[in-house]
């Protein structure tokens, strides 16, 4: 990340806003591919035949296809809304906009659920496959709410500084 | 029961839901260390070796790693903790304070994902000149990639509070 020595705030946070966009377009696709392979893959598990049906070729196949699509979707739909977020991020000429906050909100919304889904489905999936998930409590799960969590915190922090960047112009 | 819609909140009643959900966010960075700790020695545990097998490099690399893993651990739940408790306890969230925790937590983060991900490297390295022949996993990759791009996330959310904290300046200056 090259900055001039003597960038302004403005311009570090957009610096590195614009690279966190680029890294998530990059994510984006490949978890749009990897979703796209997964779905065809459960299809493929529930018929019996087709492409990717030997990807997971043993009895818990099907369990397997079904654990990894779930995270893959979750993560594909997280990684849109950052996308975004940051995309408005590095192209405004403030941070804290509503859109940008509803932005996260969002997120940390998909997350939060997407997290306690996990909590449910991971010892489900475990008990049909247990090569799969985990029995009991599912850190990985709690670790995302826990993310979904710290992003509402920051989605209401940009909406204080909505407020705050309103009363700013407003007194220009 | 009264709700208020969303978009019509005073600031005062934005910092409250923001103290509730700061408060919430520590008590859970803290079930979060405590369960990560747990499950990695429970990990630990289950690996070891029963009588008369002889245990796997990664067991034993792992093994060295672990007080390093949780002392990591410890640091980067340390700065979130401290982080969200002086964004539960201030009068707002844009001060310097905070922005400098963020880039601390960033730091934490970068450094802590090496140190989760180095068991994973030297194991790849020792099979790789010693043949070990022993089944390697791209779980160094999927941890470094991870760590550095929340590092880099919250680096940018540090910018951004600096850039809030100037903004707060200002109309402290103004009023």
């Amino acid at each position: 990340m090259k900055l001039r020595k003597n960038a302004t705030i403005e311009e570090q946070y957009k610096n590195v806003c614009k690279y966190i966009h680029g890294f998530s377009v990059g994510g984006e696709a490949i978890l749009c591919l990897l979703s796209l392979a997964m779905l065809v893959s459960v299809v493929a598990q529930l018929i019996g035949q087709g492409p990717f049906a030997e990807m997971f070729a043993d009895d818990s196949g099907i369990w397997k296809s079904l654990y990894y699509t779930y995270y893959v979707l979750l993560f594909l739909i997280a990684v849109n809304f950052l996308r975004i977020a940051f995309k408005k991020l590095s192209s405004s000429d403030s941070p804290f906009r509503e859109d940008v906050a509803t932005g996260m909100r969002r997120l940390s919304l998909v997350l939060i659920w997407g997290g306690a889904g996990s909590m449910i489905i991971a010892p489900l999936l475990h008990s049909k496959a247990p090569v799969v998930g985990s029995s009991g409590f599912n850190l990985f799960g709690f670790c995302i709410m826990v993310a979904g969590l710290m992003f509402d915190a920051f989605s209401l922090i940009f909406k204080y500084g909505c407020k705050l960047q309103q009363e700013s112009d407003e007194t220009l | 029961m009264k709700t208020v819609d969303v978009n019509e909140r005073t600031l005062e009643q934005e910092k409250k839901y923001l103290k509730q959900t700061s408060a919430i966010v520590r008590i859970e960075s803290v079930c979060f260390t405590l369960a990560l700790m747990m499950l990695m020695v429970q990990e630990m545990v289950s690996a070891a070796p029963g009588d008369g097998e002889s245990a796997s490099v990664l067991f034993w690399i792992k093994l060295i790693f672990l007080p390093l893993q949780a002392v990591a651990a410890i640091i980067v739940s340390n700065f979130a903790i401290a982080l969200f408790k002086e964004i539960e306890t201030g009068d707002t969230p844009f001060r310097y304070s905070i922005a400098d925790k963020l880039k601390g937590l960033s730091n934490a983060i970068l450094g802590g994902s090496i140190i989760f991900a180095a068991p994973y490297l030297v194991s790849y390295l020792v099979n790789a000149f010693t043949e070990t022949g022993e089944p390697q996993t791209n779980a160094c990759a999927v941890i470094m990639l991870g760590g550095l791009f929340l590092g880099v996330l919250f680096k940018a959310l540090s910018y951004i509070f600096s850039y809030g904290s100037k903004l707060q300046q200002e109309s402290d200056e103004t009023l």
